[in-house]
């Protein structure tokens, strides 16, 4: 009988507290944080450890998502407008391969594998040195533009001395609506441009770190 | 218990935090601008510049339908500037020597043309070369070898001028080799340059670094400047790249980029545009930077907007003539001068052509200023006698007055005396030739116009029976002679003949007392 009481008020409670880690998540990974006080620089780090990379944000960038289930290696920004829209990813692969001859890698481009099967694809190397790889193709009402940034060769040539790594992409998917998406090609360029790879965690800017 | 309150407590406030969250924006942001091209790109813009007009040009032409070694050759020459001239002629006479070189088939000027066009025109310099090879205006449809040269004005204003020389060779309509050249002139003879000395060597790494970055923004590259280092290109590269250009009316430069442009970086872009439908236009200010001294007087010249303007120039006429290397024909006008002949010496005129007046003394004193024309005009004013007798039924004395008595004439009015005379009725002796101390000038080919014979029979006898060398007798006394002069001498023309006057043809006065062949 005490058994039974005692099941009757913990069962739901344990069920609250399954309920609460199940939906919780997800529902704060959909809540923006705070916008941008000032520009900073924004991390990835790969889930491994083996690197990471910085992007630079102007203030009033927004991170969708909250709390203390954000995955290190992956996020969502939106401009300050609220009308761009990018996500972020911080995936394992090897930037030798030929251009055009891969896919997206990382979880992102399994969500638009189909969008982007017949894409036209451009590449460049940016001032930074890194190198690009980028299309742009019609997703419903949206452009959706897709690069794909390796480090800088130069730098990776020397396998594991190097301060870069040799071994992560860096992943970009930005969309905007279709009659507005010229207007926000540069801010998708200054997001690649400004990426910095790293075998080192940077040190902190103002949001230097992974919101966990 | 309470643990248990505050974490259903905590679960509900982040579903209620994630249920009212909001994005908040950022009034008044908006994106960095793109970048802008550096030049104006025009794509599917390969159209030329609209054809430039150049009036007063002496428009040359030759053509030898020889089947050995075919000629076909029009270019413009700038009346009094030998400097010009002399040059172009010196490209076609080259094509031409190479042509016999190959073929061992000496040139020989024939008038061959089937006529209907004459000069430089407009799409010449971009026209496909087996075009050109399997035109019959153009090139001698012989099925052997042939060399095609033809010409574009591509600019003309002021004291510039821009003409194209193209040379096609050809074997059968195959073309084997298709050179331009782009010429730019001051008319004067102040310069002259070709194209690809207009911009300077620095202006062409910096052209192409603008046109890369032109093309990159209108292929949405997210670093639009050129990363490639120009002086890493060869000159000569980007000489040839960008050898299409041509000025616009404000002093804009546009270039039309050849197929098969394309650098490194652009090549792994997706959206450039194929590069032989593109056009890129610089504006005026930076333009200039790029140029050089010459270019840039060049660039000012045609800005200008001006008419082209001409140097004073010699008449056909008073030119050194190389009959070897043109088709010369001389008309010759007996009888005169007339009432129609100022008719004639109009159509001479605007036509840059020479001939040969054989003068009537008797008639002379009332058309004076006639004869100031035609010697200020290049023409050659001959003796034809007084009164037009047979000089055969005349005694020696009144041979020799005859002659006299018009030459003082003559020489009284213009200053010169004439050097030739013409027997009336080609009729002469060997008393007629010692008599009138000057050599008897005959005919080739008699059109017998004083017959009136019409105007298809005078024209066919004038123009389409007509042979290079050829001395052709017409009277400027008939009205009908007068007014078919210009359709005459426009198919002389443009079978490709030079008009000429009787000296120059045959290269000089001959001796005294010789008369030369019927």
């Amino acid at each position: 009988m005490r058994v039974g009481r005692i099941l009757l008020v913990t069962l739901p409670v344990a069920g609250v507290l399954a309920g609460a880690l199940l939906l919780v998540p997800p529902a704060l990974a959909q809540v923006p944080s705070a916008p941008l006080a000032s520009d900073s620089t924004f991390t990835l780090g790969a889930r491994d450890g083996t690197g990471f990379v910085s992007v630079t944000l102007s203030a009033g960038w927004t991170r969708i998502g909250t709390g203390p289930f954000l995955p290190d290696d992956r996020a969502t920004l939106v401009a300050p407008d609220g009308v761009y829209r990018v996500e972020l990813e911080l995936v394992p692969g090897s930037p030798s391969t030929p251009d055009g001859a891969d896919s997206v890698p990382g979880q992102v481009g399994k969500e638009l594998a189909a969008v982007i099967d017949a894409a036209s694809w451009s590449t460049e190397t940016l001032l930074a040195g890194n190198e690009v790889r980028y299309t742009s193709c019609p997703d419903g009402g949206d452009a959706v533009t897709v690069a794909i940034v390796d480090p800088p060769r130069a730098l990776t040539a020397a396998h594991g001395t190097g301060t870069v790594p040799d071994d992560v992409r860096f992943v970009l998917v930005a969309s905007a609506p279709a009659d507005e998406a010229p207007r926000y090609r540069t801010v998708t360029a200054d997001l690649v441009s400004s990426a910095v790879f790293s075998r080192e965690r940077p040190a902190p800017s103002p949001i230097g770190e992974p919101q966990s | 218990m309470r643990r248990t309150r505050l974490v259903a407590a905590l679960a509900v406030s982040g579903l209620l935090l994630a249920a009212c969250a909001t994005l908040h924006t950022t009034p008044g942001w908006t994106p960095r601008p793109a970048a802008e091209p550096d030049l104006v790109l025009a794509v599917d813009a390969a159209d030329p510049p609209p054809p430039a007009v150049a009036d007063g040009l002496d428009t040359r032409l030759l053509y030898t339908a020889d089947p050995g070694a075919g000629v076909g050759a029009r270019w413009a020459e700038i009346p009094g500037n030998p400097r010009f001239n002399e040059e172009l002629r010196a490209r076609v006479k080259d094509a031409i020597d190479a042509q016999a070189a190959a073929t061992g088939v000496r040139f020989r000027p024939a008038a061959d043309a089937p006529g209907g066009s004459r000069g430089c025109a407009p799409g010449a310099a971009s026209r496909p070369a087996a075009e050109i090879a399997a035109d019959p205006a153009l090139t001698p449809q012989t099925g052997g070898p042939t060399v095609t040269i033809v010409c574009e004005i591509a600019a003309a204003s002021g004291t510039v001028l821009a003409e194209s020389l193209r040379i096609v060779a050809a074997v059968a309509g195959e073309v084997l080799t298709d050179t331009t050249r782009l010429y730019y002139a001051d008319t004067a003879g102040e310069f002259l340059t070709t194209a690809d000395t207009l911009l300077t060597d620095d202006g062409l790494r910096t052209l192409l670094a603008r046109v890369v970055q032109s093309l990159k923004v209108g292929a949405g590259a997210l670093e639009p400047q050129m990363k490639e280092d120009p002086a890493s290109f060869p000159i000569e590269q980007l000489r040839a790249w960008f050898a299409d250009f041509s000025f616009g009316a404000d002093g804009s430069l546009t270039v039309r980029l050849p197929e098969g442009f394309s650098t490194a970086e652009l090549e792994r872009l997706a959206d450039v545009p194929p590069t032989s439908t593109v056009a890129v236009t610089v504006p005026a200010a930076d333009a200039s930077a790029l140029l050089s001294a010459d270019g840039k007087r060049v660039q000012s010249a045609l800005a200008s907007g001006a008419p082209l303007t001409l140097p004073t120039a010699p008449a056909r006429g008073q030119e050194d003539v190389d009959c070897a290397f043109f088709a010369c024909i001389a008309l010759t006008y007996d009888d005169g001068p007339g009432p129609y002949t100022a008719d004639v010496l109009d159509t001479l005129a605007s036509r840059r052509s020479a001939a040969t007046f054989f003068l009537q003394g008797v008639y002379v004193s009332r058309y004076r200023s006639l004869l100031l024309r035609m010697r200020d005009e290049g023409h050659q004013l001959a003796n034809h006698t007084w009164n037009h007798p047979d000089l055969r039924k005349l005694p020696a004395p009144e041979i020799a007055d005859q002659i006299a008595r018009t030459n003082a004439l003559i020489r009284s009015i213009t200053g010169t005396t004439p050097s030739m005379f013409r027997p009336p009725y080609g009729a002469y002796d060997d008393t007629v030739l010692a008599a009138a101390g000057l050599p008897a000038i005959l005919w080739s080919r008699d059109t017998n116009d004083w017959q009136r014979p019409g105007d298809a029979a005078l024209y066919e006898r004038a123009v389409t029976l007509a042979k290079p060398g050829d001395i052709v007798l017409m009277h400027d006394v008939h009205q009908s002679t007068a007014r078919m002069a210009a359709p005459i001498i426009d198919g002389l023309l443009d079978r490709g003949f030079t008009l000429v006057t009787v000296e120059q043809i045959l290269g000089g006065t001959p001796a005294a007392g010789t008369a030369t062949k019927r």
